[in-house]
């Protein structure tokens, strides 16, 4: 018999959790109406999200600087549901359902070669470079395998450069 | 490209903006106001990061079920020079954790005692409790939901081993006049504890975030049941 004992649990993730709950159900909620454009499944994305931010809730940033974390995630979901709903379940690195369009007109162009990468590419470099975590973490956060994770990042880096390197041959 | 430091400038700056244009989209006059039913969803998930260690504590066992099962008795060489008696028991360390593995000692006895706390800090009282044959587990639980948990394992037949996690510090204590070891982990993500042996060789343990002094009160108040 092999027994394994650890620490117990305080009530501070859970504290955590409502918190970011509170804070950030209106906005995640308009995030994934605007992918889906439907009350109920929209309530089913934000779950959804709610059930992947609990998983990692240990890992998941302070609720005073999640709420852009809480975007990613619910947009994922978002974005899954509607692939679902789409019956389209297959995609390519390359490729990936619309999320949230954001126009960017400002004067910085790697910042406009960001937005032109597919939601789940900029997800996946949010996550890695302003959050800070590792492949591991962001495949379990977005719910794809780890070797998924690890070629939308090399492929969103490899974009990121043919994008900015062409925008600099053309100036 | 530019250089890396750029690059995360400019991540950073545009999940800043993706999120202002989100929220300069919202309606300031609307609110969302969630549905009952995912106002329980919600709540349901919320009662379960409450207690997200003990849920990853039964994933890791069974993970070292696989390990040593894989490893055989191949741990057992691991690190010699941190191994030491613990009365009937062995204490190892493999990689990050301590291992109690029983050295062949058996009570011998056909009814085994059952134990429980005679002391608790005050706030905690008896929860769950389950056991599996020679070990038992039990949880206290104050209205703040902090865990104190206490477990015994008798000894049997050298097949028994038990695991506690993390990087900690090892220290001699006493319970009465038995010695026991004080386990005090490097990251308050771990709570401390305390273990033991009895008269007829059972192991016996109790984590939680409490004083040494309290561990050692608490441990020093068992009773059978």
């Amino acid at each position: 018999m092999i027994i394994c004992l650890q620490m117990i649990g305080t009530d501070e993730e859970r504290t955590k959790f409502e918190q970011i709950y509170e804070r950030y159900f209106g906005l995640m909620f308009h995030i994934a109406y605007q992918i889906l454009g439907h009350y109920q499944d929209s309530e089913d994305a934000v779950h959804q999200a709610f059930v992947s931010i609990a998983e990692n809730i240990i890992k998941a940033p302070d609720p005073a600087r999640a709420k852009g974390y809480v975007s990613i995630i619910v947009e994922r979901k978002a974005i899954d549901m509607l692939r679902k709903r789409k019956r389209h379940t297959v995609t390519t690195l390359d490729d990936d359902l619309p999320g949230v369009e954001v126009k960017y007109d400002g004067d910085d162009f790697l910042m406009t070669c960001i937005f032109e990468l597919t939601p789940l590419q900029r997800q996946v470099i949010w996550l890695k470079y302003h959050y800070g975590y590792d492949l591991h973490e962001i495949a379990k956060m977005l719910d794809i395998s780890l070797p998924w994770a690890i070629q939308v990042d090399q492929r969103a880096k490899k974009k990121l450069k043919k994008l900015y390197e062409e925008g600099d041959e053309q100036v | 490209m530019s250089t890396d430091e750029h690059l995360r400038e400019a991540v950073s700056r545009s999940l800043d903006i993706f999120v202002e244009r989100i929220e300069a989209g919202m309606d300031q006059e609307e609110h969302y106001v969630p549905s009952e039913k995912l106002e329980q969803k919600i709540r349901k998930l919320s009662r379960r990061t409450k207690r997200p260690r003990l849920h990853r504590v039964m994933h890791r066992a069974a993970s070292f079920l696989l390990a040593a099962a894989v490893a055989g008795a191949v741990w057992l060489s691991v690190d010699v020079q941190a191994r030491a008696a613990f009365f009937g028991w062995i204490r190892d360390r493999y990689e990050a954790y301590v291992v109690y593995r029983n050295a062949g000692g058996d009570a011998g006895t056909s009814v085994q005692p059952e134990y429980e706390l005679g002391w608790v800090p005050n706030g905690y009282s008896m929860g769950r409790s389950f056991g599996d044959g020679g070990y038992t587990y039990i949880v206290y639980e104050n209205a703040e939901k902090e865990y104190l948990t206490f477990s015994y394992l008798y000894a049997s037949d050298g097949d028994t081993s038990l695991f506690y996690g993390g990087e900690m510090e090892v220290r001699k204590t006493a319970v009465g006049d038995r010695t026991a070891e004080l386990l005090l982990p490097d990251s308050s993500e771990n709570s401390p504890a305390i273990i033991w042996t009895g008269d007829d060789d059972t192991l016996f343990y109790i984590s939680g975030y409490l004083s040494e002094d309290e561990l050692v009160k608490a441990a020093e108040h068992i009773k059978e049941k």
